[in-house]
């Protein structure tokens, strides 16, 4: 199984056809007015409207227009269908349309029409509590490994060289800085923390997405025993990272700011489709999207 | 309804004095008012008692022995007590007139009062065994900052409770909800300068809450306490006026005799905590050198900076200023210049010759003569039982001076072998030079302080740093003897020393 970039045809042939079918699954959570914001990542960087302004490889459009103090005012995606009409045709159906700082009209582009090489959601919610995510990258293991590998190699070497003399690079998937034992890896680390989650942490409500090269592990119980502000969230962090020995990307976990994959969109680097897995079993060759294995 | 007042309310007292900073000064000096009140009697004010227990406080607080020994069993019994006699006796600590010019930060009387106060208080709440008391000063301890979310639901402490399954001990419980990274314990460090980050989480997780060892608590009271009895102090003195100010400090005058005789006897560290930084380095490099678990770093040799380092690195600070020394020496380098900027420090030489520097620390002067001891009398060549010889003559002993005297004679090899009516016949013939003797008395007290053991173990004989000698010490720092350096104690004495039961003399 060899991992290459999704073409931008690819990509749009992906988000016309493929994803439509999967949006009934997506969490309840995620609908057209739910999370404060949706993200997405250009491959080209995108020019907006304002001569001067640079260009943009990341946008984020807020769901709701807000007033003065913060509070909702008029919803920018009436369903879930026009989220999904950004998502295909962001310059068109820029929700910041009436801006400046909104995506170039595409008429007057050579590039018109820029796609989405990923798609985000805030983790911040209007209607429920700041959703918590632990975020587990195949990176990351790679890169502990590699440096326990070679510890007698000698110091001063740099990431790249470590993967290299490790031989990591060059094992499948050929070029990224991880194996695909890593990916699986990081599946399995995503299941303890669920255990976890469930077993210490009393939680009822808990989701593993695989996410193209790692795993999102969610808490998503929203009674008040489980609305951990940024505070509890950096006890969970430690306690993940020490007690349990699990090699989290602390950051995420913490920042209210931050943006996740959406469920079902496409990992444009590997061609993965983001999804929520039930097994450590789960097989990463099931992951690849129609329009690569048709 | 009536508020409840700390007057009459003993649950309220002990919160107010647990945690003044959560109240207002109005609260506050109901609980001094309880204190007061135990001082009038039958409506007529007692302010001798009321002196006395200043002073008896105030002293104590000077001896490490009672300071500890209080977080076991309290010293004062009453929370209002308790805060009075503190303030009171930080208030004549700060009235003496060595402190004229000193910053209350550097007067280590005011730091030894305030941990005599915060021991004493722990022992008084767990005996109080109100666990509310407990998780309402957790509360406190463990609350976290205001955050976007706001408040946080319900308590921070839902209990105080024993898990079988992490152990022995207590533990305080904690909602993840309501938790911070200050609820997560680490292990103890390693070394001086390891951070924390890296170290292992004692801290517990079942059924969404953590579990916090009690230790913590402890620990962190103490250093929210720092900021507590600085609130007491400040509104203690804000409430005394002109005259009684001056009325306590005419009359006191125990804790002011200790501070002199301190000054006197060359015992800065017992009174000041920033005394001249060449003399600390000084002292903390020959303890970590005697401490020093290999025989690579001695008294008297040369050493590179480095292996001195790992001396002071590895040595377990006993005291504040200790600390404050060894906190302050970060590395190898640090060392060395600070023993540059000491070179003409008597014990300090640096030898330059060799391509790396090295450093000797010699011992303090000479090593301690010695004293040949034939006759019991031979003692007296000590300067400080000179002192107290001269002074008997003069003035009644307080009964301390002889049981420490005895002791010391029944160590000494002609007596380890004697028999009791030997050693009596001895001491009293040596005790009836003083005016006062009685023959019975002394009779009782030697026999009395012959069958007194601690754990199985005959008392050791006093030292240099015995707190009852201080009255009669010339200065260590003067001094070319030491007790247990000088006089000819068997072996069998130093093994006891080495196995941990020093200062045991120091019963109070």
């Amino acid at each position: 199984m060899t991992w290459r970039q999704a073409t931008r045809e690819e990509l749009y042939t992906y988000y016309a056809e493929e994803f439509p079918r999967y949006v009934d699954r997506l969490p309840e959570f995620i609908t057209a007015d739910g999370p404060k914001e949706y993200a997405l990542s250009f491959r080209d960087p995108h020019p907006v409207r304002t001569e001067n302004a640079p260009d943009k490889n990341f946008i984020r459009r807020g769901t709701w227009q807000t007033d003065a103090s913060g509070n909702r005012a008029t919803a920018e995606f009436s369903t879930f269908e026009d989220v999904l009409e950004f998502i295909r045709h962001p310059a068109r159906n820029d929700p910041l349309g009436w801006s400046p700082f909104a995506l170039a009209d595409p008429a007057v582009l050579e590039q018109p029409d820029p796609r989405p090489d990923a798609v985000y959601y805030a983790l911040d919610h209007w209607d429920r509590p700041w959703i918590l995510l632990v975020d587990i990258d195949a990176k990351e293991i790679a890169w502990e490994r590699a440096a326990g590998d070679v510890s007698e190699a000698g110091d001063n070497q740099t990431k790249g060289t470590l993967l290299e003399a490790s031989g990591i690079i060059d094992s499948a998937p050929t070029g990224y800085p991880y194996a695909f034992e890593d990916v699986n890896r990081a599946i399995e680390y995503g299941f303890e923390v669920r255990d976890i989650f469930t077993e210490e942490f009393n939680a009822e409500e808990t989701m593993v997405v695989y996410s193209g090269q790692g795993v999102h592990v969610y808490l998503l119980d929203t009674d008040p025993a489980h609305r951990y502000d940024e505070q509890s969230r950096e006890v969970l962090n430690d306690l993940l990272l020490k007690t349990y020995d699990i090699p989290i990307d602390p950051v995420v976990t913490a920042d209210r700011r931050r943006v996740a994959r959406l469920p079902y969109s496409l990992h444009a680097d590997v061609c993965r489709i983001v999804q929520p897995i039930e097994s450590p079993e789960f097989d990463v060759r099931s992951a690849t999207p129609e329009v690569i294995s048709g | 309804m009536k508020s409840r007042n700390a007057r009459d309310d003993e649950d309220v007292a002990y919160r107010i004095a647990a945690l003044p900073t959560e109240y207002r000064e109005s609260h506050i000096n109901q609980l001094f008012t309880r204190g007061y009140n135990r001082y009038i009697v039958d409506g007529e004010g007692q302010p001798t008692a009321l002196v006395n227990d200043i002073e008896r406080f105030g002293k104590a607080a000077l001896k490490e022995q009672v300071r500890s020994d209080a977080a076991e069993e309290p010293f004062v019994d009453e929370p209002g007590t308790l805060a009075v006699l503190a303030t009171l006796s930080a208030v004549c600590v700060k009235a003496h007139p060595k402190f004229e010019h000193t910053s209350p930060r550097n007067i280590q009387v005011l730091y030894d009062i305030r941990e005599l106060y915060v021991n004493n208080l722990a022992s008084l709440i767990s005996s109080y065994g109100e666990w509310s008391l407990q998780q309402d000063i957790a509360e406190v301890l463990y609350s976290k900052q205001p955050s976007e979310d706001g408040p946080h639901p319900g308590r921070v402490c839902t209990g105080i409770t024993e898990l079988a399954e992490f152990g022995d001990g207590l533990y305080l419980e904690i909602p993840m909800a309501s938790a911070s990274r200050n609820c997560l314990v680490r292990a103890a460090a390693e070394s001086a300068n390891d951070g924390g980050e890296t170290r292992e989480i004692l801290t517990r997780v079942k059924n969404n809450h953590l579990y916090v060892p009690v230790g913590d608590f402890d620990s962190k009271y103490r250093d929210y306490a720092k900021e507590a009895f600085k609130k007491l102090l400040v509104v203690q003195e804000g409430g005394l006026s002109e005259d009684q100010l001056t009325w306590l400090t005419t009359n006191e005058s125990a804790i002011t005799e200790q501070i002199d005789r301190f000054v006197e006897t060359g015992h800065h560290e017992r009174i000041w905590r920033n005394w001249e930084p060449g003399e600390r380095l000084i002292r903390v490099l020959r303890r970590a050198l005697r401490d020093a678990r290999d025989d690579v770093v001695q008294q008297g040799e040369f050493h590179t900076a480095k292996e001195l380092y790992r001396a002071v690195d590895a040595y377990d600070a006993q005291d504040d200023w200790e600390s404050s020394v060894t906190d302050w020496i970060s590395s190898p380098s640090g060392l060395a210049k600070s023993l540059t900027d000491h070179e003409s420090h008597s014990a300090v030489t640096i030898d330059r010759d060799d391509r790396v520097n090295t450093y000797c620390i010699g011992r303090s002067g000479t090593s301690s003569e010695q004293i040949e001891v034939t006759h019991i009398e031979d003692v007296f060549e000590l300067p400080c039982m000179a002192n107290m010889e001269a002074r008997l003559h003069e003035k009644k002993p307080v009964r301390k001076d002889l049981y420490n005297f005895a002791r010391m004679v029944m160590w000494l090899p002609q007596y380890r072998e004697s028999s009791l009516d030997e050693i009596v016949t001895d001491l009293k013939d040596l005790f009836s030079r003083w005016p006062w003797y009685d023959e019975h008395e002394t009779e009782y007290q030697v026999r009395y302080e012959f069958s007194n053991t601690i754990g199985g173990d005959t008392p050791l004989p006093m030292n240099c740093d015995n707190d009852d000698l201080q009255r009669y010490c010339i200065g260590q720092d003067q001094c070319p003897y030491s007790i247990w350096g000088s006089l000819p104690f068997p072996d069998k004495m130093y093994e006891q020393v080495d196995r941990g039961s020093t200062d045991t003399t120091e019963q109070f």
